[in-house]
């Protein structure tokens, strides 16, 4: 994403030590790593497990270690109709459409999504008085991309696999008690919604609906 | 002092660790050579 659309604030901050949240692990043999992302309780709740960049293709496989005591995987990426907005297995497309009551099967060719957000978040686990303890990620991508999502209950982890045709890889990770405080500190790095002008809340003619201009 | 960003480099590769405010933790990864893919 071109800095001059969004300008991210990468000043790091000199409270805390990066090693309590990011252990890097590097094969002495094969120079592969592997990055562990990890909370205030000293949880893991993202593992980095490999990535590939090509020309037009770009893939992150990934693992969100959601609470396995009440598994509900991770929710987020697109806006849709659902009683249940965590994710089952399936491969979820993020391209969107002015779509009526948009709704996903998991399944290829995935539905047009009204609006998509390469963000997620899930329950992780609580700490140990009990406190609620909540992950979010954010993917700052925007070329058209599908999430493939496996979740497996017994171990509350959630294997994450990203396609996407380019981009290069930019991810952030939040932490926080409940979803208000992911959105927060999510809003933190992608900005917050512009104060509408007043002159915009006068009368506005919108063509939805018409047929013709008879 | 503390360590609040951190950097891994290879030929074709660098990837920058960040520990910015919140507690938000960002990866970023650049590569100095795109493999050709094809």
């Amino acid at each position: 994403m071109p800095t001059a659309i969004i300008d991210v604030d990468r000043t790091p901050f000199e409270g805390k030590a990066l090693s309590d949240f990011v252990v890097i692990n590097k094969d002495a043999k094969t120079g592969a790593v592997t990055v562990s992302v990890l909370d205030t309780n000293q949880n893991v709740i993202y593992s980095l497990n490999g990535f590939q960049l090509m020309q037009d293709f770009n893939h992150i496989d990934a693992t969100v270690h959601a609470d396995n005591g009440n598994f509900k995987g991770i929710m987020g990426i697109f806006e849709q109709v659902a009683s249940d907005l965590f994710l089952k297995d399936g491969i979820y497309s993020l391209w969107a459409r002015d779509e009526a009551d948009p709704a996903q099967t998991g399944k290829l060719p995935s539905s047009n999504m009204y609006g998509t957000h390469p963000m997620f978040m899930a329950r992780g686990k609580d700490g140990a008085d009990g406190t609620q303890a909540w992950i979010g990620g954010f993917y700052n991508l925007a070329n058209a991309q599908d999430w493939r999502v496996m979740n497996d209950a017994s171990s509350g982890e959630v294997n994450l696999k990203t396609y996407s045709a380019g981009g290069l890889g930019d991810l952030f990770f939040f932490t926080g008690v409940d979803p208000n405080e992911i959105v927060t500190k999510y809003h933190t790095i992608v900005g917050t919604p512009v104060l509408t002008p007043q002159w915009a809340l006068g009368w506005n003619q919108c063509r939805w609906g018409y047929n013709s201009t008879a | 002092m503390l360590l609040t960003s951190a950097t891994e480099a290879s030929a074709d590769l660098t990837m920058d660790f960040t520990l910015l405010e919140n507690s938000i933790v960002n990866i970023k990864w650049t590569y100095t050579k795109i493999p050709e893919g094809r």
